[in-house]
């Protein structure tokens, strides 16, 4: 038994049907096409931690140009300025329970670094007094950006990490990649 | 005396895109072109522009291949179909934040911007909803908001609250909250000037795809059917009844002058013609004097 599937029924679900000559495919295989429980956690804990990162940046850039758009109002009193901290804390402690393959270490570092240039916004916006300046702003900017450089770097559509989210649009008619129609 | 001239430029085109997405509760219908576009608004000497599409460098691959969009153009070539520079266009009204509108602010170094201020607020509350509340992030990329950063400290980005008049002479928008998105804006362009004009343009942005949407079979004169919302929204359909009702009321029912950008048959309503890079050129109106660019 596997996961309360018997192997047969299990290989004749990878296969995509219950044609009998599929299942005679070699079983090393389906296992090479199967990742394995480790790859499997990895890849959802990283989607994770990439999700909460990348919408921490959307979400403190928009911040700052409201700090921009509404003059001296400050920050810190936003509600959700404690939740991108929360967030950023959450995003941290799975990053630090990443298990990645030895072909994907440099992930875990890239996402580390992003998660610093994050942090130094927040620290910024906790220590403000009187709202932020433009030189402020724009420090903040170089850091977000740096950030989005990151995640970008490890973007891999075909788990999911994307800097634009599709998955759940109208577009994407239920199906990930591959299909015709793109959000509008 | 017409002030500005008003083309919708296609940019890149879905070739099958599903029809319930484009009309709420159209299932199981079938699939259509869709056509991705922007809109130039120039006389007053002013360039403007209604949304800026996305930027290809950064995701367009991914996009092209995992959403089926097709024959992406930079906007110094699609511009350059009717003598126009990216350099040129001094000011951009964002419909709303989805990539595909907002995604391209750099390829234009001297515009300021103009989106409602709601679009950037509730965006921000929204990605800080929970992983399992992302359906309402869908279409969002976080570097176009960061992009926005830049031009906010730059003062090229123009936070509006509401419904703005005369922002160019003549050109109002118009805010439709919790409808496409959030803080989803509309353009009218009063053409003759007048406060009670006689000659309105609306650009829809994304809260009309389509003709249908408009309750417009296809005679563009007042609505014949009634409205049907578009397939997307994070707002509610009522809203969206509510300000296509706005719009067309604002054209004096006549739904032609509603431009629903995603619409390919423009072309049948107004003169066009298909570039060499396989576009289409859509020419709303001309500014007194000016030349036909479709002839």
């Amino acid at each position: 038994m596997d996961g309360g599937l018997t192997t047969v029924t299990r290989e004749r679900m990878l296969s995509g049907g219950s044609d009998g000559l599929r299942l005679q495919e070699p079983r090393s295989r389906l296992r090479a096409d199967v990742p394995d429980d480790r790859a499997i956690a990895y890849r959802v804990s990283l989607r994770e931690v990439f999700d909460g990162l990348r919408a921490l940046i959307g979400q403190v850039s928009g911040l700052l140009i409201l700090a921009q758009a509404r003059r001296g109002r400050d920050l810190r009193d936003m509600p959700t300025i404690a939740v991108a901290r929360e967030r950023w804390r959450e995003a941290v402690e799975t990053l630090g329970r990443l298990d990645p393959p030895a072909d994907r270490a440099a992930d875990r570092e890239r996402l580390r670094l992003a998660a610093d240039h994050i942090d130094a916004v927040l620290a910024r916006i906790d220590r403000m007094r009187g709202g932020l300046t433009d030189p402020d702003i724009m420090d903040a900017a170089r850091h977000l950006t740096a950030a989005y450089r990151l995640l970008q770097s490890i973007c891999d559509h075909s788990i999911g990490l994307a800097m634009v989210d599709l998955r759940d649009a109208c577009c994407c008619c239920g199906r990930t990649l591959g299909f015709e129609g793109a959000g509008t | 005396m017409t002030q500005y001239s008003i083309w919708v430029l296609e940019y890149a085109y879905v070739t099958k895109f599903h029809r319930s997405g484009v009309l709420y509760g159209a299932h199981n219908q079938g699939y259509l072109k869709l056509p991705y576009c922007y809109t130039v608004i120039k006389g007053n000497g002013h360039v403007a522009m209604v949304d800026v599409g996305y930027n290809d460098k950064d995701y367009g691959k991914a996009i092209a291949d995992g959403l089926g969009v097709k024959n992406w153009h930079s906007p110094r070539t699609v511009l350059a179909e009717i003598g126009l520079r990216p350099e040129d266009v001094d000011t951009i009204f964002i419909s709303h934040a989805h990539f595909d509108h907002f995604g391209n602010v750099e390829d234009f170094p001297r515009a300021t911007f103009y989106i409602q201020e709601r679009e950037i607020a509730k965006w921000v509350w929204a990605m800080s909803l929970p992983e399992r509340m992302r359906f309402v992030l869908s279409g969002i990329d976080p570097g176009d908001i960061l992009r926005g950063v830049e031009l906010a400290c730059n003062r090229r980005l123009v936070c509006v609250d509401g419904d703005c008049e005369d922002v160019l002479p003549g050109i109002d928008l118009h805010a439709a909250p919790d409808t496409h998105t959030w803080g989803s804006m509309w353009i009218a362009v009063r053409n003759d000037g007048r406060r009670e004009s006689q000659d309105v343009w609306v650009l829809a942005g994304d809260l009309a795809y389509q003709f249908e949407n408009l309750g417009d079979s296809g005679a563009g004169g007042a609505p014949d059917g009634m409205f049907i919302p578009v397939g997307l929204a994070v707002g509610s359909q009522m809203n969206l009844i509510a300000t296509t009702e706005q719009m067309v009321k604002q054209v004096g029912n006549e739904t032609r002058r509603v431009i629903p950008i995603h619409e390919e048959r423009l072309r049948d309503r107004f003169p066009s013609r298909i570039t060499d890079k396989g576009l289409r050129i859509t020419e709303i109106c001309l500014a007194g004097g000016v030349r036909s660019l479709v002839a």
